[in-house]
């Protein structure tokens, strides 16, 4: 059982991190002015 | 790391195999759908972004775009009960520009069509390029409207990298090109890998997509203590119109952003070009005549694929060039240019198959009962005259597909 949980900890840790990674490289986005 | 491999295969006893790798794998997948759900908030709403109300007040929804980052998606307007005959108009800054819209004005002129209440929808963005409005079609066709208005900016005659890059917009193109195969080798040369990933990336994991539209809202409070970039307490005065005169109706705008100079087209110069294309006039308007005037194959593929779309929808259309301002048209370069507009737009007109669809590739400005002021070569001041012209040929338009029916 302890195996299984731990790679599900980690798969949750991996998962994470991508997500972060993702989240911050669309928030780098260009400055665009919008007047409308 | 090698430490940590050892760590996790002795003592815990995972990624010992192809197995647990690829469970782990698998858990990677699953959870990052369950954060993203979990993170996620609402979706958007056609409030969620702040806009100049229409002057006079119109009933016109704004569905695009979602943040001023986020530009690659246009919300889904929440249905209404009273079965409106819904119309779709797209296009750029010439029609809702600040306070000024175009659509408002024929909103307020046209209430019914029959006996069905009309619901005006504005699928409009800054400065769109014809694939950006491939896919406002796109989008307003998914939604069901019942007739499209398409204001045509004159320098889609030119090619599509030559007017903007602004290389966030390409995600939300992926879908679109891909719905034909006529247009599967420009899926290949505007959209990069990167923006397929992106456009799977945001349609598998919510909070992806709700952060691109949250940028939004964090530029606002970065810009908060961004000095550089406040107007401080004594702002620019508000924008004039060409003949300088007072501007009936509409207040002044109090609230200029400094970011974008009076002369709304002439934004896109600086930014191009740096603020000295502004001292010289004559050089200015070489410019902007040079980008009208040439016209590109990617061009005429796009428009034609953007006309096919609008025909494939089955649905009463009418595109028209937007109309350069009388000033601008009394300037024999800038008239010359905008006849060689008129031309290509009468080219792409004689192809036209769909009795549904119109294109108007003159210059309506040439009809106002009474000549209309501009800011600018293409954005009005009052756009009134404009849609006095608009209002019986678009119900003249409708009644193609629907002829028992009257506009009041």
């Amino acid at each position: 059982m302890k195996p299984y949980i731990a790679e599900a900890v980690i798969g949750f840790v991996i998962a994470a991190l991508l997500l972060w990674v993702a989240v911050a490289a669309v928030s780098d986005v260009p400055f665009v002015y919008q007047g409308l | 790391m090698n430490t940590m491999l050892r760590f996790l295969r002795e003592r815990l006893g995972v990624l010992g195999s192809w197995a647990s790798i690829g469970r782990v794998v698998a858990w990677v997948a699953v959870w990052a759908v369950v954060i993203g759900v979990v993170f996620a908030p609402r979706g958007p709403a056609p409030a969620d972004r702040e806009r100049d109300a229409d002057a006079p007040p119109s009933d016109v929804r704004y569905l695009g775009p979602t943040s001023k980052q986020d530009l690659a998606g246009f919300v889904t307007p929440p249905e209404r009960l009273d079965d409106p005959f819904t119309v779709a108009w797209i296009g750029g800054s010439e029609v809702k520009l600040r306070e000024v819209s175009v659509a408002g004005e024929v909103d307020g002129r046209i209430r019914m069509f029959g006996d069905r209440p009309v619901q005006i929808d504005a699928y409009t963005l800054l400065a769109p390029r014809p694939i950006d409005v491939i896919r406002a079609v796109d989008a307003a066709v998914a939604d069901g409207v019942d007739a499209i208005v398409l204001s045509i900016n004159a320098t889609w005659v030119t090619d599509e990298w030559s007017m903007r890059e602004w290389p966030n917009l390409d995600v939300a193109n992926v879908g679109s090109l891909l719905r034909r195969p006529s247009t599967w080798p420009w899926e290949l040369a505007l959209t990069s890998p990167a923006d397929v990933s992106w456009r799977v990336t945001r349609a598998i994991v919510p909070v992806v997509e709700a952060q691109n539209r949250l940028n939004g809202d964090a530029q606002d409070l970065v810009d908060a203590f961004d000095v550089v970039s406040q107007p401080g307490d004594d702002p620019a005065p508000g924008p004039a119109p060409i003949d300088g005169g007072p501007i009936d109706g509409i207040p002044p705008d109090d609230e200029l952003d400094p970011r974008l100079p009076d002369d709304a087209t002439s934004f896109w110069l600086v930014e191009e070009y740096g603020p000295s294309i502004l001292d010289d006039t004559t050089q200015r308007v070489a410019t902007m005549v040079d980008g009208l005037a040439d016209d590109s194959p990617v061009a005429d593929a796009l428009n034609l694929r953007l006309v096919q779309a609008i025909e494939a929808a089955g649905i009463p259309a009418y595109l028209y060039v937007a109309p350069f301002s009388p000033e601008a048209l009394a300037d024999p370069e800038l008239a010359d240019a905008a006849r060689q507009v008129e031309a290509y737009w009468t080219g792409i007109a004689a192809r036209v198959e769909s009795p549904l669809v119109e294109i108007e590739p003159g210059q309506l400005s040439s009809r106002f009962a009474v000549p209309a002021r501009y800011f600018d070569l293409v954005h009005m001041a009052d756009a009134g005259p404009f849609a006095d012209v608009l209002v019986p040929v678009l119900c003249a338009n409708w009644q193609r597909a629907d002829p028992d029916r009257v506009c009041s």
